[in-house]
Protein backbone atom coordinates (compact mmCIF):
# COMPACT_ATOMS: atom_id res chain seq x y z
CA UNK A 1 0.00 0.00 0.00
CA UNK A 2 2.68 1.87 1.05
CA UNK A 3 4.60 1.97 -2.26
CA UNK A 4 1.59 1.94 -4.50
CA UNK A 5 0.96 5.31 -2.88
CA UNK A 6 4.53 6.70 -3.33
CA UNK A 7 4.14 5.19 -6.92
CA UNK A 8 1.18 7.44 -7.42
CA UNK A 9 2.33 10.31 -5.54
CA UNK A 10 5.52 10.54 -7.83
CA UNK A 11 3.25 9.77 -11.26
CA UNK A 12 1.29 12.64 -9.69
CA UNK A 13 4.09 15.09 -9.19
CA UNK A 14 6.25 14.33 -12.46
CA UNK A 15 3.19 15.61 -14.30
CA UNK A 16 2.13 18.14 -12.08
CA UNK A 17 5.69 19.76 -12.41
CA UNK A 18 5.63 19.43 -16.16
CA UNK A 19 2.21 20.55 -16.66
CA UNK A 20 2.65 23.72 -14.58
CA UNK A 21 5.98 24.29 -16.11
CA UNK A 22 4.36 24.30 -19.03
CA UNK A 23 1.56 26.75 -18.86
CA UNK A 24 3.67 28.83 -17.12
CA UNK A 25 6.32 29.01 -20.31
CA UNK A 26 3.03 29.65 -22.25
CA UNK A 27 2.09 32.27 -20.13
CA UNK A 28 5.01 34.20 -19.74
CA UNK A 29 5.94 33.45 -23.44
CA UNK A 30 2.88 33.92 -24.91
CA UNK A 31 3.78 36.72 -27.10
CA UNK A 32 7.08 35.49 -28.87
CA UNK A 33 4.96 32.14 -28.94
CA UNK A 34 2.46 33.82 -30.89
CA UNK A 35 5.39 35.32 -33.03
CA UNK A 36 6.20 32.13 -34.16
CA UNK A 37 3.06 30.98 -34.86
CA UNK A 38 1.76 33.12 -36.95
CA UNK A 39 5.19 33.17 -38.92
CA UNK A 40 4.05 31.92 -42.53
CA UNK A 41 7.71 32.13 -43.70
CA UNK A 42 8.25 29.13 -40.99
CA UNK A 43 7.24 25.39 -41.80
CA UNK A 44 5.79 23.29 -38.90
CA UNK A 45 8.71 21.70 -37.95
CA UNK A 46 11.00 25.03 -37.75
CA UNK A 47 7.66 26.41 -35.86
CA UNK A 48 8.18 23.87 -33.49
CA UNK A 49 12.30 24.35 -33.30
CA UNK A 50 12.12 28.51 -32.42
CA UNK A 51 9.32 27.51 -29.70
CA UNK A 52 11.64 25.11 -28.02
CA UNK A 53 14.33 27.70 -28.46
CA UNK A 54 12.32 30.54 -26.65
CA UNK A 55 11.42 27.42 -23.81
CA UNK A 56 15.54 26.57 -23.69
CA UNK A 57 16.32 30.60 -23.73
CA UNK A 58 13.65 31.91 -20.98
CA UNK A 59 12.91 29.15 -18.96
CA UNK A 60 12.93 30.25 -14.96
CA UNK A 61 16.03 29.58 -13.35
CA UNK A 62 17.89 28.79 -16.57
CA UNK A 63 21.20 29.49 -15.11
CA UNK A 64 20.96 27.65 -11.99
CA UNK A 65 19.47 24.45 -14.29
CA UNK A 66 22.71 24.69 -16.40
CA UNK A 67 24.58 24.81 -13.27
CA UNK A 68 23.49 21.65 -12.06
CA UNK A 69 24.20 20.25 -15.78
CA UNK A 70 27.64 21.27 -15.11
CA UNK A 71 27.75 19.78 -11.95
CA UNK A 72 26.72 16.28 -13.10
CA UNK A 73 29.25 16.90 -16.32
CA UNK A 74 31.85 17.77 -13.70
CA UNK A 75 30.94 14.34 -12.02
CA UNK A 76 30.61 12.46 -15.13
CA UNK A 77 34.75 13.92 -15.18
CA UNK A 78 33.65 14.95 -19.08
CA UNK A 79 36.06 17.23 -20.50
CA UNK A 80 34.23 18.02 -23.94
CA UNK A 81 30.93 20.28 -24.01
CA UNK A 82 28.42 20.73 -26.64
CA UNK A 83 28.77 17.32 -28.45
CA UNK A 84 32.85 17.41 -28.80
CA UNK A 85 32.93 20.87 -30.29
CA UNK A 86 34.58 22.69 -26.95
CA UNK A 87 36.86 20.95 -24.94
CA UNK A 88 38.01 21.86 -21.30
CA UNK A 89 41.75 22.16 -21.18
CA UNK A 90 43.93 20.66 -18.38
CA UNK A 91 44.59 24.33 -17.48
CA UNK A 92 41.33 24.77 -17.13
CA UNK A 93 40.00 27.24 -19.77
CA UNK A 94 37.49 26.28 -22.29
CA UNK A 95 38.72 26.15 -25.76
CA UNK A 96 37.32 25.12 -29.12
CA UNK A 97 39.42 23.81 -31.70
CA UNK A 98 39.56 24.88 -34.96
CA UNK A 99 39.38 22.55 -37.91
CA UNK A 100 42.09 22.83 -40.45
CA UNK A 101 41.44 25.79 -42.93
CA UNK A 102 42.19 24.76 -46.96
CA UNK A 103 44.52 26.22 -49.14
CA UNK A 104 41.42 28.31 -51.04
CA UNK A 105 40.16 29.14 -47.64
CA UNK A 106 43.04 31.24 -46.77
CA UNK A 107 43.07 32.55 -50.49
CA UNK A 108 39.73 33.84 -51.06
CA UNK A 109 40.27 35.58 -47.22
CA UNK A 110 43.43 37.53 -48.58
CA UNK A 111 42.08 38.23 -51.88
CA UNK A 112 39.22 40.14 -49.77
CA UNK A 113 41.79 41.88 -47.11
CA UNK A 114 43.93 42.56 -49.94
CA UNK A 115 40.86 44.34 -51.69
CA UNK A 116 40.30 46.59 -49.18
CA UNK A 117 44.57 47.26 -48.62
CA UNK A 118 44.18 48.17 -52.32
CA UNK A 119 40.75 50.62 -52.04
CA UNK A 120 42.45 52.38 -48.90
CA UNK A 121 46.00 52.99 -50.91
CA UNK A 122 44.03 54.04 -53.89
CA UNK A 123 42.27 56.73 -51.22
CA UNK A 124 45.05 57.42 -49.21
CA UNK A 125 44.67 55.79 -45.94
CA UNK A 126 46.66 53.52 -44.46
CA UNK A 127 45.74 49.94 -43.76
CA UNK A 128 46.96 47.85 -41.61
CA UNK A 129 46.08 43.84 -41.08
CA UNK A 130 46.29 43.37 -37.26
CA UNK A 131 46.75 39.61 -36.51
CA UNK A 132 44.68 37.98 -33.87
CA UNK A 133 46.24 36.79 -30.57
CA UNK A 134 45.44 32.41 -29.97
CA UNK A 135 45.02 31.12 -26.99
CA UNK A 136 48.14 28.72 -26.72
CA UNK A 137 46.96 24.97 -26.98
CA UNK A 138 50.08 22.62 -26.16
CA UNK A 139 49.97 19.42 -27.54
CA UNK A 140 48.95 17.98 -23.93
CA UNK A 141 46.15 20.39 -23.10
CA UNK A 142 43.45 18.52 -25.56
CA UNK A 143 41.99 14.95 -25.11
CA UNK A 144 44.13 12.67 -27.54
CA UNK A 145 42.60 12.60 -30.79
CA UNK A 146 41.68 16.26 -30.67
CA UNK A 147 43.57 18.44 -33.00
CA UNK A 148 43.77 22.27 -33.09
CA UNK A 149 44.90 24.05 -36.21
CA UNK A 150 43.94 27.69 -35.20
CA UNK A 151 47.60 28.69 -35.19
CA UNK A 152 48.78 26.86 -38.20
CA UNK A 153 45.40 28.38 -40.13
CA UNK A 154 47.00 32.05 -38.22
CA UNK A 155 50.06 31.35 -39.52
CA UNK A 156 49.08 29.55 -43.26
CA UNK A 157 47.45 33.10 -43.19
CA UNK A 158 50.19 35.69 -42.38
CA UNK A 159 52.58 33.85 -45.15
CA UNK A 160 49.67 34.72 -47.76
CA UNK A 161 49.48 38.52 -46.36
CA UNK A 162 53.34 38.44 -46.38
CA UNK A 163 53.49 37.31 -50.00
CA UNK A 164 50.75 39.97 -51.06
CA UNK A 165 52.38 42.46 -49.45
CA UNK A 166 49.80 43.91 -47.07
CA UNK A 167 51.31 45.87 -43.68
CA UNK A 168 50.63 43.78 -40.47
CA UNK A 169 50.99 44.11 -37.02
CA UNK A 170 52.12 41.30 -35.83
CA UNK A 171 50.65 40.58 -32.20
CA UNK A 172 51.99 36.88 -32.11
CA UNK A 173 55.55 38.41 -32.22
CA UNK A 174 55.55 41.11 -29.62
CA UNK A 175 57.47 40.61 -26.58
CA UNK A 176 54.52 42.38 -24.10
CA UNK A 177 52.25 39.56 -25.45
CA UNK A 178 54.00 36.64 -25.58
CA UNK A 179 55.19 37.59 -21.73
CA UNK A 180 51.56 36.80 -20.44
CA UNK A 181 50.61 33.57 -19.44
CA UNK A 182 48.96 31.31 -21.53
CA UNK A 183 46.17 30.73 -18.12
CA UNK A 184 46.11 34.60 -18.13
CA UNK A 185 45.81 35.41 -22.01
CA UNK A 186 42.02 34.91 -22.64
CA UNK A 187 39.07 34.39 -20.14
CA UNK A 188 38.73 31.30 -19.01
CA UNK A 189 35.06 30.90 -19.37
CA UNK A 190 35.10 32.86 -22.79
CA UNK A 191 36.93 33.15 -25.95
CA UNK A 192 37.72 36.93 -25.42
CA UNK A 193 40.81 38.54 -24.67
CA UNK A 194 41.67 39.27 -20.95
CA UNK A 195 42.02 42.81 -20.31
CA UNK A 196 45.72 42.23 -19.71
CA UNK A 197 46.24 41.03 -23.52
CA UNK A 198 43.50 43.55 -24.97
CA UNK A 199 45.59 46.63 -23.04
CA UNK A 200 48.89 45.00 -24.34
CA UNK A 201 47.64 45.04 -27.86
CA UNK A 202 46.49 48.09 -27.54
CA UNK A 203 49.98 49.34 -26.27
CA UNK A 204 51.36 47.40 -29.59
CA UNK A 205 49.39 48.69 -32.22
CA UNK A 206 50.15 52.45 -31.06
CA UNK A 207 53.81 51.69 -30.63
CA UNK A 208 53.77 50.51 -34.27
CA UNK A 209 52.24 53.47 -35.51
CA UNK A 210 54.17 55.61 -33.82
CA UNK A 211 57.65 53.75 -35.17
CA UNK A 212 55.80 53.08 -38.63
CA UNK A 213 54.55 56.64 -39.22
CA UNK A 214 55.94 59.09 -36.47
CA UNK A 215 52.68 58.83 -35.07
CA UNK A 216 53.02 61.97 -31.94
CA UNK A 217 50.86 60.06 -29.26
CA UNK A 218 51.98 61.26 -25.83
CA UNK A 219 52.65 58.19 -23.91
CA UNK A 220 50.26 59.05 -20.48
CA UNK A 221 47.70 57.30 -22.64
CA UNK A 222 49.67 53.93 -22.80
CA UNK A 223 50.72 53.62 -20.14
CA UNK A 224 49.50 51.44 -17.73
CA UNK A 225 50.19 53.17 -14.90
CA UNK A 226 47.74 55.89 -16.00
CA UNK A 227 45.10 53.79 -15.45
CA UNK A 228 43.47 52.31 -12.27
CA UNK A 229 42.19 48.50 -12.07
CA UNK A 230 38.85 48.05 -11.64
CA UNK A 231 38.03 44.19 -10.11
CA UNK A 232 34.26 42.26 -10.04
CA UNK A 233 36.09 39.22 -8.51
CA UNK A 234 34.19 36.16 -9.68
CA UNK A 235 31.61 38.04 -11.12
CA UNK A 236 32.04 36.46 -15.28
CA UNK A 237 30.44 33.50 -17.24
CA UNK A 238 31.95 33.78 -20.79
CA UNK A 239 30.15 32.44 -24.03
CA UNK A 240 31.45 29.12 -23.36
CA UNK A 241 30.98 29.17 -19.86
CA UNK A 242 27.27 30.08 -19.77
CA UNK A 243 26.93 26.61 -21.49
CA UNK A 244 28.17 24.36 -18.76
CA UNK A 245 27.80 26.67 -15.30
CA UNK A 246 29.87 28.04 -13.01
CA UNK A 247 30.76 24.41 -10.91
CA UNK A 248 31.95 23.18 -14.01
CA UNK A 249 34.24 26.09 -15.77
CA UNK A 250 34.35 28.47 -12.49
CA UNK A 251 33.77 32.46 -13.08
CA UNK A 252 36.30 34.53 -14.33
CA UNK A 253 36.84 38.05 -12.67
CA UNK A 254 36.02 40.90 -14.62
CA UNK A 255 38.72 43.58 -15.45
CA UNK A 256 38.88 47.28 -16.37
CA UNK A 257 41.67 49.84 -16.50
CA UNK A 258 40.21 52.54 -16.17
CA UNK A 259 42.36 55.88 -17.48
CA UNK A 260 42.89 58.38 -14.60
CA UNK A 261 43.49 61.37 -16.34
CA UNK A 262 40.33 63.48 -17.54
CA UNK A 263 38.51 61.51 -20.25
CA UNK A 264 35.69 63.08 -22.64
CA UNK A 265 33.97 60.72 -25.09
CA UNK A 266 30.62 60.60 -26.63
CA UNK A 267 29.89 57.21 -27.92
CA UNK A 268 26.91 56.63 -30.42
CA UNK A 269 25.66 53.31 -31.52
CA UNK A 270 24.18 52.33 -34.77
CA UNK A 271 22.09 50.01 -36.15
CA UNK A 272 22.64 47.79 -39.56
CA UNK A 273 20.03 50.51 -41.33
CA UNK A 274 22.33 53.14 -40.00
CA UNK A 275 20.02 54.11 -37.07
CA UNK A 276 20.90 56.19 -34.02
CA UNK A 277 20.43 53.31 -31.02
CA UNK A 278 22.53 55.07 -28.24
CA UNK A 279 24.09 57.99 -27.25
CA UNK A 280 26.31 59.15 -24.41
CA UNK A 281 28.83 61.74 -23.37
CA UNK A 282 30.82 61.83 -20.55
CA UNK A 283 34.33 60.11 -18.85
CA UNK A 284 35.51 56.74 -19.78
CA UNK A 285 34.01 54.43 -17.41
CA UNK A 286 30.30 56.42 -18.33
CA UNK A 287 30.40 56.76 -21.73
CA UNK A 288 31.53 53.75 -23.41
CA UNK A 289 30.89 50.78 -20.00
CA UNK A 290 27.45 49.64 -19.62
CA UNK A 291 27.58 49.67 -15.11
CA UNK A 292 24.44 48.37 -14.78
CA UNK A 293 25.97 44.78 -16.50
CA UNK A 294 29.19 45.02 -14.54
CA UNK A 295 27.55 45.35 -10.96
CA UNK A 296 24.31 43.27 -11.86
CA UNK A 297 25.11 40.09 -9.98
CA UNK A 298 22.53 38.25 -12.38
CA UNK A 299 24.02 38.97 -15.50
CA UNK A 300 26.92 36.53 -15.97
CA UNK A 301 28.40 37.87 -19.62
CA UNK A 302 30.12 40.71 -18.30
CA UNK A 303 32.12 40.93 -21.60
CA UNK A 304 29.03 42.87 -22.89
CA UNK A 305 29.38 45.74 -21.02
CA UNK A 306 31.95 46.92 -23.52
CA UNK A 307 31.17 49.41 -25.67
CA UNK A 308 27.80 49.34 -24.12
CA UNK A 309 26.76 45.96 -25.51
CA UNK A 310 26.46 47.33 -29.42
CA UNK A 311 28.14 45.40 -31.59
CA UNK A 312 27.28 46.35 -35.17
CA UNK A 313 28.38 49.76 -35.68
CA UNK A 314 29.80 51.44 -32.71
CA UNK A 315 31.37 54.86 -32.80
CA UNK A 316 33.41 57.07 -30.13
CA UNK A 317 34.52 60.91 -30.60
CA UNK A 318 37.06 61.72 -28.20
CA UNK A 319 36.82 65.87 -27.56
CA UNK A 320 40.30 65.84 -24.97
CA UNK A 321 42.16 64.50 -28.26
CA UNK A 322 45.28 65.67 -29.14
CA UNK A 323 45.13 65.15 -33.36
CA UNK A 324 42.37 64.96 -35.64
CA UNK A 325 43.52 61.38 -36.73
CA UNK A 326 40.22 59.02 -37.53
CA UNK A 327 40.47 55.21 -37.45
CA UNK A 328 38.45 52.53 -38.33
CA UNK A 329 38.23 49.29 -36.88
CA UNK A 330 37.33 46.41 -38.88
CA UNK A 331 37.03 43.21 -36.35
CA UNK A 332 34.65 40.69 -34.37
CA UNK A 333 34.05 41.40 -30.30
CA UNK A 334 37.65 41.47 -29.71
CA UNK A 335 37.70 44.69 -31.03
CA UNK A 336 34.96 46.38 -28.25
CA UNK A 337 37.16 47.04 -25.38
CA UNK A 338 40.47 47.55 -28.12
CA UNK A 339 38.61 50.43 -29.65
CA UNK A 340 37.74 51.71 -26.64
CA UNK A 341 41.30 52.22 -25.46
CA UNK A 342 41.99 53.31 -29.05
CA UNK A 343 39.94 56.09 -28.37
CA UNK A 344 42.07 58.04 -26.02
CA UNK A 345 44.98 58.45 -28.54
CA UNK A 346 42.63 59.59 -31.47
CA UNK A 347 40.05 62.40 -32.55
CA UNK A 348 37.32 59.72 -33.52
CA UNK A 349 37.25 55.50 -34.14
CA UNK A 350 34.46 53.62 -35.08
CA UNK A 351 34.24 49.75 -35.17
CA UNK A 352 32.39 47.68 -37.91
CA UNK A 353 31.55 44.22 -36.70
CA UNK A 354 31.08 41.78 -40.07
CA UNK A 355 30.17 38.73 -38.68
CA UNK A 356 26.69 37.65 -39.51
CA UNK A 357 23.95 39.51 -38.71
CA UNK A 358 26.21 42.42 -37.89
CA UNK A 359 27.22 45.24 -39.89
CA UNK A 360 27.28 43.14 -43.34
CA UNK A 361 26.62 46.00 -46.12
CA UNK A 362 29.66 46.76 -48.38
CA UNK A 363 32.72 48.16 -46.69
CA UNK A 364 34.18 49.96 -49.57
CA UNK A 365 31.47 52.19 -49.85
CA UNK A 366 31.91 52.58 -45.67
CA UNK A 367 35.54 53.55 -46.11
CA UNK A 368 34.85 55.95 -48.67
CA UNK A 369 31.70 57.61 -46.88
CA UNK A 370 33.55 57.39 -43.71
CA UNK A 371 37.34 58.71 -44.88
CA UNK A 372 39.21 57.54 -42.06
CA UNK A 373 43.25 58.35 -41.85
CA UNK A 374 43.88 54.24 -41.04
CA UNK A 375 41.95 51.22 -41.47
CA UNK A 376 43.02 48.62 -39.15
CA UNK A 377 41.35 45.26 -39.90
CA UNK A 378 41.39 42.89 -36.61
CA UNK A 379 39.29 39.31 -37.98
CA UNK A 380 39.79 36.18 -37.93
CA UNK A 381 37.72 35.24 -41.64
CA UNK A 382 36.62 32.32 -40.90
CA UNK A 383 34.34 30.49 -44.23
CA UNK A 384 31.71 33.11 -45.07
CA UNK A 385 33.29 35.75 -43.06
CA UNK A 386 35.42 37.41 -45.45
CA UNK A 387 32.74 38.31 -48.21
CA UNK A 388 31.22 40.93 -46.55
CA UNK A 389 34.31 43.03 -46.69
CA UNK A 390 33.54 43.48 -50.33
CA UNK A 391 29.60 43.22 -50.85
CA UNK A 392 28.62 44.90 -53.48
CA UNK B 1 4.80 -5.74 -38.12
CA UNK B 2 2.66 -3.23 -39.39
CA UNK B 3 2.43 -0.36 -36.56
CA UNK B 4 6.43 -1.00 -36.58
CA UNK B 5 6.38 -0.30 -40.15
CA UNK B 6 4.36 2.66 -39.60
CA UNK B 7 6.07 3.63 -36.48
CA UNK B 8 9.05 4.11 -39.06
CA UNK B 9 7.36 6.32 -41.63
CA UNK B 10 6.01 8.41 -39.21
CA UNK B 11 9.42 9.21 -38.61
CA UNK B 12 9.74 10.67 -42.13
CA UNK B 13 10.36 10.01 -45.70
CA UNK B 14 13.52 8.00 -45.80
CA UNK B 15 14.62 4.71 -46.21
CA UNK B 16 16.14 4.97 -43.19
CA UNK B 17 13.35 5.02 -40.90
CA UNK B 18 11.29 2.30 -42.54
CA UNK B 19 14.30 -0.01 -42.58
CA UNK B 20 14.50 0.65 -38.40
CA UNK B 21 11.34 -0.17 -38.53
CA UNK B 22 10.98 -3.29 -40.32
CA UNK B 23 13.95 -4.62 -38.67
CA UNK B 24 12.28 -3.76 -35.06
CA UNK B 25 9.26 -5.14 -36.54
CA UNK B 26 10.72 -8.49 -37.82
CA UNK B 27 12.86 -9.09 -34.61
CA UNK B 28 9.68 -8.83 -32.64
CA UNK B 29 8.16 -11.41 -34.42
CA UNK B 30 11.20 -13.90 -33.95
CA UNK B 31 11.42 -12.84 -30.78
CA UNK B 32 7.86 -13.72 -29.45
CA UNK B 33 7.23 -16.64 -32.01
CA UNK B 34 10.71 -18.43 -31.42
CA UNK B 35 13.14 -17.10 -29.01
CA UNK B 36 10.15 -16.97 -26.32
CA UNK B 37 9.15 -20.36 -27.37
CA UNK B 38 12.65 -21.96 -26.63
CA UNK B 39 13.34 -19.64 -23.70
CA UNK B 40 16.35 -17.99 -25.62
CA UNK B 41 15.30 -14.46 -24.17
CA UNK B 42 16.87 -15.66 -20.82
CA UNK B 43 20.11 -16.32 -21.98
CA UNK B 44 22.84 -13.77 -21.12
CA UNK B 45 23.98 -14.17 -24.66
CA UNK B 46 20.88 -12.67 -26.11
CA UNK B 47 20.81 -9.81 -23.93
CA UNK B 48 24.08 -8.94 -25.80
CA UNK B 49 22.55 -9.77 -28.69
CA UNK B 50 19.73 -7.74 -28.54
CA UNK B 51 21.67 -4.41 -27.05
CA UNK B 52 23.92 -5.05 -30.53
CA UNK B 53 21.39 -4.93 -32.43
CA UNK B 54 19.53 -1.91 -30.97
CA UNK B 55 22.39 0.36 -31.38
CA UNK B 56 23.04 -0.61 -34.81
CA UNK B 57 19.37 0.07 -35.23
CA UNK B 58 19.75 3.04 -33.97
CA UNK B 59 22.68 4.23 -36.86
CA UNK B 60 20.23 3.27 -39.69
CA UNK B 61 17.58 5.61 -37.56
CA UNK B 62 20.70 8.26 -37.20
CA UNK B 63 21.74 7.64 -40.66
CA UNK B 64 21.38 10.79 -43.53
CA UNK B 65 20.61 7.59 -45.78
CA UNK B 66 21.06 3.89 -45.99
CA UNK B 67 24.45 3.50 -47.87
CA UNK B 68 25.82 5.89 -45.16
CA UNK B 69 24.22 3.61 -42.26
CA UNK B 70 25.94 0.93 -43.81
CA UNK B 71 29.25 2.93 -44.45
CA UNK B 72 29.34 3.78 -40.51
CA UNK B 73 28.19 0.31 -39.70
CA UNK B 74 30.67 -1.55 -41.32
CA UNK B 75 33.68 0.97 -39.95
CA UNK B 76 31.97 -0.04 -35.87
CA UNK B 77 32.75 -3.56 -37.14
CA UNK B 78 36.37 -3.15 -39.14
CA UNK B 79 38.87 -3.48 -36.39
CA UNK B 80 40.57 -0.67 -37.93
CA UNK B 81 42.57 1.04 -35.23
CA UNK B 82 43.64 4.06 -37.20
CA UNK B 83 41.50 6.20 -34.81
CA UNK B 84 41.71 4.50 -31.71
CA UNK B 85 42.40 7.61 -30.07
CA UNK B 86 38.92 8.96 -30.91
CA UNK B 87 37.43 5.75 -29.63
CA UNK B 88 39.28 6.08 -26.70
CA UNK B 89 38.37 10.05 -25.79
CA UNK B 90 34.66 8.65 -26.68
CA UNK B 91 35.25 5.84 -24.08
CA UNK B 92 36.85 8.04 -21.43
CA UNK B 93 34.64 11.16 -21.32
CA UNK B 94 31.62 8.27 -21.02
CA UNK B 95 33.07 5.86 -18.99
CA UNK B 96 30.93 6.35 -15.97
CA UNK B 97 27.82 6.38 -18.22
CA UNK B 98 28.87 2.94 -20.06
CA UNK B 99 29.66 1.92 -16.22
CA UNK B 100 26.32 2.56 -14.95
CA UNK B 101 24.78 1.60 -18.11
CA UNK B 102 26.47 -2.04 -17.19
CA UNK B 103 24.65 -2.06 -13.98
CA UNK B 104 21.11 -1.47 -15.52
CA UNK B 105 21.75 -3.59 -18.03
CA UNK B 106 20.74 -6.27 -16.08
CA UNK B 107 17.58 -7.77 -15.37
CA UNK B 108 15.35 -5.38 -12.97
CA UNK B 109 14.49 -8.05 -10.51
CA UNK B 110 18.49 -8.06 -9.87
CA UNK B 111 18.77 -4.90 -10.03
CA UNK B 112 16.20 -4.08 -7.98
CA UNK B 113 17.94 -6.42 -4.79
CA UNK B 114 21.40 -4.36 -5.05
CA UNK B 115 20.96 -2.78 -1.71
CA UNK B 116 22.42 0.78 -2.68
CA UNK B 117 19.56 0.90 -5.18
CA UNK B 118 17.05 -0.36 -2.76
CA UNK B 119 18.05 2.76 -0.18
CA UNK B 120 18.48 5.38 -2.71
CA UNK B 121 15.86 4.40 -4.83
CA UNK B 122 12.81 7.52 -4.53
CA UNK B 123 15.51 10.34 -4.38
CA UNK B 124 17.47 8.79 -6.98
CA UNK B 125 13.84 8.72 -9.37
CA UNK B 126 13.51 12.51 -8.50
CA UNK B 127 16.90 13.26 -8.73
CA UNK B 128 16.78 11.93 -12.40
CA UNK B 129 13.81 13.78 -12.91
CA UNK B 130 15.78 16.67 -12.35
CA UNK B 131 19.08 15.54 -14.24
CA UNK B 132 16.27 15.29 -16.99
CA UNK B 133 15.00 18.72 -17.00
CA UNK B 134 18.27 19.94 -16.64
CA UNK B 135 19.61 18.78 -19.64
CA UNK B 136 16.27 19.49 -21.70
CA UNK B 137 17.15 22.79 -20.80
CA UNK B 138 20.26 22.55 -21.56
CA UNK B 139 19.08 21.80 -25.14
CA UNK B 140 22.19 19.43 -25.81
CA UNK B 141 21.79 17.41 -28.66
CA UNK B 142 18.57 17.61 -29.41
CA UNK B 143 17.73 17.62 -33.36
CA UNK B 144 14.06 17.96 -34.30
CA UNK B 145 13.86 14.19 -35.62
CA UNK B 146 9.90 14.09 -36.66
CA UNK B 147 8.22 15.76 -39.49
CA UNK B 148 10.88 15.00 -42.06
CA UNK B 149 8.99 14.59 -44.89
Amino acid sequence: MKIKFKKVLTVFTFIGIIYCNFICYIASNKDSIFQVMIDKSKDVTQKIIDIQDIYENNCPGKSKWIDLYGLVQRILVKNQIEEFTLFRTKYGKIIQPREERTEEQIVQSVDNIKKVEDFCQNEGILCYYVTSILPIVDENDLPNGINDYSHDNAQKLYNELYDKDIPMIDLRKKESINNINKEDLFYKTDHHWSMETCFAAYQEIINQLRKDINLDIDTKYTNLSNYETIKVENSFLGSYGIKVGKYYAGKDDFIIYNPLFETDLEFEAYDTEGNLQLQKRGYFMYALMDNEIIYDGAYMNKYNAFSNNCYIDNRIMNYNADNEIKVLLISHSYGRPLTQYLSLCFAEIRNIDPQEGRYNKNYLEYIENYNPDIVLILAEFEGEFTNVLTTE
Amino acid sequence: MIVWLLTGIWHGANFTFILWGIIYGTMIIIEKQIFEKYDIIRRKEYRVFVVLLIIICWVIFRAENVELALRFIGTMFSFNFDNADIAILYAKEYFICILVGLILIRPIEKVQNIQIIQKCKWGGIYLMFALDVAYMIKGTYNPFIYFNF
